[in-house]
């Protein structure tokens, strides 16, 4: 391995964080703050694909190459890169489509331009410290970052202010610190007995883990697992540590229930495969405990998304369905396991952003998001039908959308395992979704014309160009996925890597 | 290596700390089990104190200094405990639900711990490597406290018990955290301490507001009222029935 100092890295949460300021105490118009909130995400974004062709490239010979900054505090390998590329892309994605949403809900008095103000504010230090989470190598101030990002989403949840919202994001908040608190005492375990050990130890690198897994005696070692399971389970929304997601989908903004499903769930499976992943090749139990729940998650999701009236809170239910598959690939521990895992990790991000854009459109339009009040949009919303179905096909694992590549990893990587159980359950709940998600599109697009949607003028421009654009990037990039999944090998390979050759492991595909 | 005298006192402010959580808890009135926060938060900073003298390390009385300053900020400071405790009505479906089953789970712990290895005052060498043979009272009268708050937050429907539960629940985790990792205090304090302040403060937010609209900070009244003042219409579409009798049956 291979480390080199970069100046880059304290850059990328720096530019979020300033637009941030000027967001906050700039006395600008809504076009002002539209307009730091794009300087302030985008040159990020760039940043971090800086950093990603930095690290795919490797260092001298071909090693794995880990940049760092401030004395090795801030850290990026592949995998953080990755993650950094896909936060900026999907944050300046819906702060785009908010643009129009948002201005939609200050026209009918939802929405002051305080409330405007925070929002973009809000989505901002988000941002930001989402960044910070991933390329901190500091453990405990990686959960400390964690949690104050769970604070800025926790007040984006509740925009609306209203009963159910202010519920969830109070549930939001409890539950995710509950979590964190977990996670702390797992590492709390990991550093008491690595003092015994070396007592000038004085932090845990998140780097460093793997080394330190093999020294622990295996009670401690599953008890640590345990407290990371509660705790990035909660986090990514596995069953049983769920109850927070589909209130906080529901009761947000569609762009906040897109930015919640694509990105603030990731942190679980990234948490995940910094910690409970370096478990999995010392101790069989790790793998059997991921299957486990990551398929009580597939399957209990799907049938709960299934007898949803409410469009976003059977979205919602889809993403702890679909999170399980994530959870299942990473918690295998091999390499093709945390390949599909982090495949169907970034698959997912983009088609569930893509859904919940959707349905923040027929909402934009018609005010409704219940599937009983809704039928036959299609022939007034036709690029929203579309990119909708694209979205529920890439879920649903249907070849060339980008779901299939990533999901048939996860699968082939079971039957490598022989975990013939699991691998059986990823196949059935595989038909429930495809089925489900396009059974609900169907009633939703073709379905027996509604009388509000018959109300709703023919012609003229679908969405505002702000919401538009979002929705067909994501659409294309569904799609691209699908027909050339070989375009996110080497970052994906590179994560792989760079993740498995923490424990020293065998690392050929 | 603490001393067996050391070792008494910090157990006898710990059980202090337990008994002053539950009546945080207990008590229907905001204002009076704010008080009662506080005094379990003294009894910490006194364990803090007691376990820097006795064990002779210096971080400890760091820590006991951000404890007071946490002790002081929490309850007191605007939109923190006592003013939220002013604002939202009091407690007044409260059961005894989290401290029986408390009270069961503590028996239950004991008598496995007893089973299996031995309790003591002060164990001879590192805790974490012991726990087959001996484990210290100190560290499962720490590991009770975050098993209560635990307990409190999956029983009460009250949002500001809700706070204590999470509040008591970290200070079962300092507290292991100073029987388990001596050393390394300074970096989790201000972690858990900046964490959970800001959390505290969001939810204590979100209770007050709640509690202005729609006159109750108890989650089963709120789910099961009428839809208070028109605010459901602020939702574009609204949330459908099936979703908010999920709502009730989840909190």
């Amino acid at each position: 391995m291979t480390t080199e100092t970069s100046l880059l890295l304290p850059l990328i949460p720096f530019v979020p964080l300033l637009a941030a300021l000027f967001v906050a105490l700039g006395e600008t118009e809504e076009g002002g703050r539209q307009a730091a909130f794009v300087l302030g995400t985008v040159p990020s974004f760039v940043l971090g694909v800086i950093l990603a062709v930095q690290t795919v490239a490797g260092g001298p010979g071909g090693r794995p190459l880990i940049l760092t900054a401030w004395g090795g505090f801030l850290y990026a390998d592949v995998l953080s890169a990755l993650l950094v590329c896909c936060t900026f892309l999907v944050v300046a994605g819906v702060g785009i489509f908010s643009f129009g949403y948002l201005r939609h809900d200050a026209e009918r008095g939802l929405v002051t331009g305080a409330g405007s103000k925070l929002y973009y504010f809000l989505l901002l230090v988000f941002s930001a410290f989402m960044a910070w989470t991933l390329i901190i190598s500091h453990l405990f101030f990686m959960f400390l970052v964690i949690e104050i990002a769970t604070i800025a989403v926790s007040f984006l949840v509740a925009t609306y202010k209203t009963k159910y919202a202010l519920i969830a994001s109070f549930k939001y908040n409890l539950l995710v610190v509950m979590a964190m608190l977990f996670a702390v005492m797992g590492a709390v375990f990991i550093f008491a007995r690595m003092t015994t050990v070396d007592p000038t130890l004085s932090r845990i690198h998140v780097l460093e883990m793997g080394k330190l897994t093999s020294l622990l005696p295996a009670s401690l070692a599953l008890t640590i697992v345990a407290c990371f399971v509660c705790a990035f389970g909660t986090k990514g929304g596995m069953m049983p540590f769920h109850s927070w997601l589909p209130d906080a989908h529901s009761e947000a903004p569609a762009p906040i229930s897109a930015l919640l499903s694509g990105l603030v769930v990731v942190v679980g499976p990234f948490g995940f495969a910094r910690t409970v992943t370096l478990f999995a090749p010392h101790y069989s139990q790790v793998v059997v405990l991921a299957a486990a729940l990551g398929g009580a998650s597939i399957v209990i999701g799907i049938l709960l998304a299934l007898v949803q009236d409410d469009l976003k809170r059977l979205l919602a239910y889809s993403t702890i369905s679909q999170v399980g598959y994530v959870f299942i690939g990473i918690g295998l521990g091999t390499y093709l396991g945390v390949y599909g895992g982090l495949f169907h990790a970034v698959t997912h991000l983009l088609a569930k952003a893509l859904l919940f854009f959707c349905s923040g459109a027929i909402i934009y339009r018609l005010g409704l998001r219940r599937i009983s009040d809704l039928g036959g949009l299609s022939r007034k919303m036709p690029l929203t039908a579309a990119c909708f179905f694209a979205g529920c096909l890439s879920i649903g694992g249907l070849p060339f959308f980008a779901g299939f590549p990533s999901k048939y990893t996860i699968v082939l990587a079971l039957a490598k395992a022989q975990l013939w159980w699991a691998l059986a359950i990823t196949a059935f709940a595989g038909t429930l979704t495809l089925a489900g998600l396009v059974w609900a599109g169907y009633r939703v697009f073709w379905g027996e014309e509604s009388p509000k949607v018959a109300a709703l003028p023919a012609g003229g421009r679908e969405l505002p160009l702000s919401m538009t654009a979002p929705m067909l990037a994501l659409g294309a990039a569904v799609v691209l996925l699908g027909v050339y999944p070989q375009a996110l090998y080497p970052v994906l390979d590179g994560s792989v890597r760079s993740i498995l050759g923490l424990v020293s492991l065998e690392v050929a595909p | 290596m603490m001393t067996a005298e050391g070792a008494l006192l910090v157990f006898v402010l710990s059980l202090s700390a337990m008994v002053f959580a539950v009546f945080a808890v207990e008590t229907r009135a905001l204002v009076t089990s704010t008080y009662w926060y506080v005094a379990h938060s003294c009894c910490l900073i006194f364990i803090y104190v007691a376990y820097g003298l006795y064990a002779r390390n210096p971080y400890l009385f760091i820590w006991a200094g951000l404890c007071g300053v946490n002790t002081w900020i929490l309850p007191f400071l605007v939109g923190g405990l006592r003013y939220t405790a002013k604002r939202v009505p009091r407690d007044e479906r409260a059961t005894r639900l989290p401290t029986a089953i408390f009270a069961v789970t503590a028996v239950a712990a004991v008598l496995a711990v007893r089973a299996y290895s031995s309790l003591t005052l002060v164990p001879a060498g590192s805790p974490i490597d012991n726990l087959d043979r001996e484990v210290g009272l100190n560290l499962l009268a720490a590991v009770l406290l975050f098993a209560y708050g635990i307990i409190v937050l999956l029983t009460q429907r009250h949002l500001f018990k809700l706070a204590i539960g999470l509040l008591v629940m970290t200070a079962g985790a300092h507290l292991t955290l100073v029987q388990m990792a001596p050393g390394f205090f300074t970096m989790v304090e201000i972690e858990v301490l900046t964490k959970v302040m800001g959390t505290v403060f969001a939810m204590l937010y979100a209770a007050r507001l709640l509690a202005e609209r729609y006159l109750t900070a108890d989650t089963a009244l709120l789910l099961a009222g009428p839809e208070g003042h028109g605010e459901e219409e602020a939702q574009p579409g609204g949330a459908s029935p099936a979703g908010r009798a999920e709502h009730a049956g989840v909190l």
